[in-house]
């Protein structure tokens, strides 16, 4: 009986070393690839289900990699943050079925087993940077999930795919340089890479240096997280890559640039007086960010190009969440991450099965479509009206918990900008849903179409079905987050 | 043209204007070298006191590589093979490489030929010592890359890319991120927890050395691996 925390880097390695034997093992086999990366997602999601459990009945605990004591080794951790690792690696599970049959056509066959090593080594890099205590690593599994996500932005054989993946590399890599960079100020103000040892130093340090880490540090992932006016990589880059891609983009990837910001506010949770002018630059920032977000979405006519703007907004909601500070917006944030992984993800892969049955990507083009594929039309309307924030869908909890949070913090504009965001969404989400169902097919491509294999409606309708379960799930999950909320910003409000 | 001078300028204003508070906050942090600093006093102390004896390389750089902070090493190791699969995976399939009308001299031809073998038997001495000596896998395994690209430069890339088949290459570019999977697993029970080397000085001494050798053969497979892509001569 191997003890539990052993679990822990597992979680990160499983996938890693999956990915890298994946070109090995399968590399002219790409139904075997296939195959091989859905059962290694299993299992990491096994696992990540088991590392819940254990958190939910004993707490947090950590993993001292190697054995050494966590200042002078890295110290891998399980907190309600690192629990965002569930959803990823089942939200990659998904995208993985989906891909069977998408990337057969997506994809050049001599490149399927790459692809499906980048996505395994994407999840990897992504649990592994949800659990790690240590801030060289948190660059680390940056780097890998950064490096595998350029890349399967570019395996799209769209030509404008390659200059997305030019765009978001060039992005991402200067974010990735401002993160080292400021990791190499905290260390040599501290002497320490430890997470926890770090904050506890830099608590008692002079503001200046510390200054100019916490805004490298927040520049740096505020662009991997796309917010408002660094977020100008997105739209090409998650509307070009291949639909699952996009999917676990959207869902994750950026999120992983949120968990990096709530481990820089935990980082310099000691200085508060760094901290306040960084909360209320992103709360303007995130509203901005929604505003606009939902507007040039209602304006986009390629429908994945829609759902990339949509993204934008509602990591600004996130954003305003996170700039409040108070123990509502906060929690409210952290499940509004989780709740639009589950429904972005969803309308996202829903989007590509339409593309895929009808090579079609005009939201004009796909009318009439809701009677040939209606499995897939129905989880497009569904999640559609979940991610406008109607109760009892799970777009509703978090956008409630942060308007909730903006009155506390006196802030009833920021109210007016959510309904605003949220009415747009629905306009947008309406238009598509009146395209599919109450219009005639104008494409012999929609008039011949059927419905898409189950590999790919059965991920959207179980995404479906997790979009309302999720929303009537909300107290339980804000009550777990709550803690962390607490814990990150030391007390809330 | 007015535009772009408008740009230009505007640039330059603006790294100005980034430099000025990154240099304000560069100058507040403690002096580089200084023995108070606390990048000296606080873990990098603990290192330099019983790093040797506790991490078992003479060479500190490496014991902290590959014993106290080897997921970050492992992390390292699995980019640089995930950069490899990033570019397998965007360039071009086919064979398009422009051949290079004009052949290198004669002079550097031979040159390069000559000094192949030593430039390998360096990288495998950088390589195995890197516990004791300044080096290590790393810097050995970008020799090796250099050696075989320096090698295609005089004799045609696919041919040197064929001296080993597409499937072996392959598994070449793995064999530092398998290695270090296998070491970083067997560490559970020889020292009871992952990524741990055993206690047992010659044991650990053999272990290290894997590694070193697996992240150079991997590295130096990528790197070459790289240059074979953008040449045109990649076959996988």
């Amino acid at each position: 009986m191997i003890e539990w925390s052993h679990w822990l880097p597992i979680l990160a390695m499983l996938p890693l070393v999956g990915g890298a034997l994946t070109p090995l093992l399968f590399r002219h086999r790409p139904a075997a690839a296939c195959f091989w990366a859905v059962s290694v997602a299993s299992v990491t999601s096994v696992v990540a289900i088991a590392l819940l459990l254990r958190l939910v009945d004993s707490g947090g605990f950590s993993y001292a990699v190697g054995g050494w004591l966590p200042q002078y080794g890295i110290e891998l951790r399980m907190d309600e943050v690192g629990a965002f690792a569930v959803p990823a690696s089942l939200l990659v599970l998904l995208s993985l079925v989906f891909s069977r049959h998408y990337v057969a056509r997506a994809v050049d066959a001599s490149r399927v087993s790459f692809y499906y090593a980048l996505v395994l080594i994407n999840l990897g890099g992504l649990n592994g940077f949800l659990v790690t205590g240590d801030l060289f690593n948190l660059f680390v599994f940056m780097e890998i999930f950064s490096v595998s996500a350029y890349a399967l932005v570019a395996t799209a054989r769209e030509p404008i795919a390659s200059l997305a993946a030019l765009k978001y590399l060039l992005l991402g890599a200067a974010s990735s340089l401002l993160v080292l960079f400021s990791v190499g100020v905290v260390f040599a103000m501290t002497g320490t890479l430890n997470l926890e040892d770090a904050a506890a130093a830099l608590a008692l340090s002079s503001p200046m240096p510390a200054g100019l880490a916490l805004a490298g540090l927040a520049t740096g992932f505020a662009v991997k997280a796309a917010l408002f006016p660094v977020h100008f990589w997105l739209p090409d880059a998650h509307a070009a890559a291949p639909a699952p891609v996009s999917a676990v983009l959207s869902a994750l990837v950026v999120k992983a640039g949120i968990v990096g910001v709530l481990r820089t506010l935990e980082l310099f949770g000691g200085a508060e007086s760094l901290l306040q002018p960084l909360l209320h630059l992103v709360v303007w920032l995130g509203a901005l960010g929604a505003l606009g977000g939902a507007l040039m979405a209602l304006v986009q006519r390629d429908i994945k190009l829609m759902l990339a703007y949509s993204t934008v907004a509602n990591i600004g909601y996130i954003f305003i969440g996170l700039g409040l500070a108070t123990a509502s917006a906060v929690s409210g944030a952290m499940v509004h991450a989780v709740n639009h992984a589950v429904i972005k993800s969803a309308l996202f892969l829903a989007a590509g099965a339409m593309i895929h049955r009808t090579g079609l990507r005009n939201i004009d083009d796909l009318r009439g479509l809701g009677r040939r594929m209606p499995v897939t039309a129905f989880g497009m309307a569904f999640t559609l009206i979940a991610l406008s924030g109607a109760p009892p869908m799970a777009g509703f909890t978090g956008k409630w918990q942060i308007a909730l949070g903006a009155l506390q913090a006196g802030h009833p504009s920021l109210v007016a900008v959510l309904v605003i965001a949220g009415i747009v969404v629905l306009a947008f989400g309406i238009r598509v849903i009146n395209a599919l169902y109450f219009r005639p097919p104008a494409r012999v491509a929609v008039a011949s179409a059927t419905e898409a294999p189950a590999s790919m409606w059965l991920p959207v309708l179980m995404l479906t079905i997790a979009s309302l379960a999720l929303g009537l799930a909300g107290t339980p999950m804000l009550e777990f987050v709550g803690p962390a909320a607490q814990s990150i910003y030391g007390t809330l409000p | 043209m007015n535009r772009r001078r408008a740009g230009r300028i505007l640039t330059a204003v603006l790294i100005a204007a980034l430099a000025v508070p990154l240099m304000y906050g560069m100058v507040q942090l403690p002096a580089p070298g200084h023995a108070d600093a606390p990048a000296h006093t606080n873990v990098s102390a603990g290192y330099i006191e019983r790093g040797a004896e506790l991490g078992g390389s003479e060479n500190l750089v490496t014991g902290v590589l590959l014993n106290f902070r080897a997921l970050d090493t492992f992390g390292e190791v699995l980019v640089i093979f995930t950069a490899w699969l990033a570019v397998a995976a965007v360039a071009g399939t086919a064979s398009n490489a422009e051949r290079d009308p004009v052949p290198p001299s004669p002079v550097v031809d031979y040159v390069i030929r000559l000094l192949g073998p030593f430039i390998a038997i360096f990288a495998l001495f950088v390589i195995v010592n890197g516990h004791v000596l300044p080096g290590g896998g790393f810097q050995g395994g970008v020799l090796l890359g250099a050696m075989l690209i320096l090698l295609s430069l005089v004799m045609d890339a696919e041919t040197v890319a064929r001296a080993v088949s597409a499937r072996s290459w392959i598994w070449l570019r793995a064999t530092g991120v398998l290695v270090f999977a296998m070491v970083a697993v067997m560490g559970l029970p020889l020292a009871g927890y992952l990524f741990g080397l055993p206690d047992e000085p010659g044991l650990r001494q053999v272990l290290t050395v894997a590694l070193e050798l697996g992240i150079g053969i991997g590295g130096g497979a990528v790197l070459a691996g790289l240059f074979f892509a953008i040449a045109g001569a990649d076959r996988s």
